[in-house]
């Protein structure tokens, strides 16, 4: 887990409805979902937060083995990435 | 709020130049209309039928006519197809859906062609449940409520569901060259709403088909996808107007109980599953009131 922080960019829209959150890619005009998890994830990681606080701040709030957090949340943000929904600040 | 159009004199559809940045189907017609983009709004090719230019902004439109292209065809192309495109570039939400009243509100049946929503529309009707749109939803936000607004007063359906349904005496409106669906026309056995309804339920219509209708909660990013993929939207490469769009969806998706109904479709069960949604609505509405 790294110092890297990242951010949503201007072509991108989150929006939370209910627990969930909808991401909208303006460019593809593509719908994204997040169950409530992923929610908080992309919440912490707009909020300027390196990717290790994410994790720390993940871990206080759920019951969820380090390893399988720190694997679940590397993935999320390589999709994220790979579909331009974020970018490194 | 129903836009309008005039018309330009007849003239045979000339070949294109630039590539349609979206196409429409219609059975195994793949390019049944075309859009391209003009420096000051919108042209839809329907092939064969007419080309209609809409103004940016949705506000105007002009149709030119391909020789032999009927009124009656004209219109409903206009009414069907382009009028929803332009209201929603004005900004309104417009769904592929059908809208029927229940308990003095109205509930929602929504899907792409050939999904079954206009079969549900007139099983209802036809047993006293007034239909307020066909094809095309329209709503309005009315003080964190949504309003349906009624729509043409006829509903279309293949031959063997208005047989089915509302047998041979049923008033059908005059043929579309395009297509070998029906307009039934409102009538006593087949009323119509023609005043606002405050939209209280809505159902996505699945591709399942259990024995028994199955009614399946969708909430959160679920409901908001499910909304989304109803819209009408001319220009899916409009920025501005996806995210105006998007900030609409989502409050929408929040108050209004939405719900997957997947169900078999049948003509012999057809009332049972009437009474299974009125049934699961009934809950609903209770449940909001």
């Amino acid at each position: 887990m790294t110092q890297k922080r990242y951010a949503v960019p201007d072509h991108v829209i989150v929006k939370k409805v209910g627990e969930d959150t909808v991401i909208l890619d303006l460019q593809s005009g593509i719908y994204f979902g997040l169950d409530p998890v992923g929610t908080r994830m992309i919440e912490l990681i707009q909020s300027g937060l390196p990717l290790t606080d994410v994790r720390a701040t993940i871990l206080d709030e759920y019951d969820v083995p380090e390893t399988v957090l720190s694997d679940d949340l590397t993935d999320f943000v390589d999709t994220l990435l790979a579909k331009n929904l974020v970018e490194p600040v | 709020m129903i836009p309008a159009y005039t018309i330009a004199p007849t003239r045979p559809q000339a070949p294109l130049a630039d590539t349609p940045y979206m196409t429409w189907s219609l059975g195994d017609e793949d390019d049944w209309a075309a859009f391209y983009r003009l420096p000051d709004g919108y042209l839809v090719r329907f092939q064969s039928l007419c080309d209609f230019f809409i103004e940016s902004g949705g506000s105007e439109a002009l149709c030119t006519p391909a020789p032999g292209l009927d009124e009656a065809t004209r219109e409903h192309v206009f009414y069907n197809q382009v009028a929803p495109l332009m209201l929603s570039e004005a900004g309104w939400l417009v769904f592929h859906a059908s809208c029927v009243e229940v308990e003095g509100g109205a509930i929602a049946f929504i899907a792409q062609s050939g999904r079954g929503k206009s079969t549900l529309a007139a099983l209802f009707a036809t047993a006293g449940h007034r239909f307020l749109c066909d094809d095309a939803m329209v709503i309005s936000p009315r003080g964190g409520q949504y309003d349906v607004l009624p729509n043409q007063p006829h509903i279309r359906l293949w031959s063997d569901s208005r047989s089915a349904l509302l047998g041979e005496g049923a008033n059908i409106a005059e043929p579309i060259s395009y297509t070998p669906k029906e307009r039934v026309m409102c009538a006593e056995g087949l009323p119509y709403c023609d005043q606002p309804r405050t939209l209280r339920a809505a159902y996505f219509l699945g591709d399942r088909r259990p024995p028994k209708a199955r009614f399946t909660p969708l909430e959160g990013a679920e409901a908001l996808a499910a909304w989304a993929s109803a819209v009408f939207t001319l220009d899916v490469d409009d920025r501005r107007m996806l995210a105006g769009q998007f900030e609409r969806l989502a409050p929408l998706s929040q108050t209004i109980p939405t719900t997957r109904l997947d169900y078999r479709r049948s003509y012999a069960r057809a009332g049972v599953l009437r009474q299974s949604i009125l049934a699961h609505a009934s809950t609903l509405l209770q449940a909001t009131s």
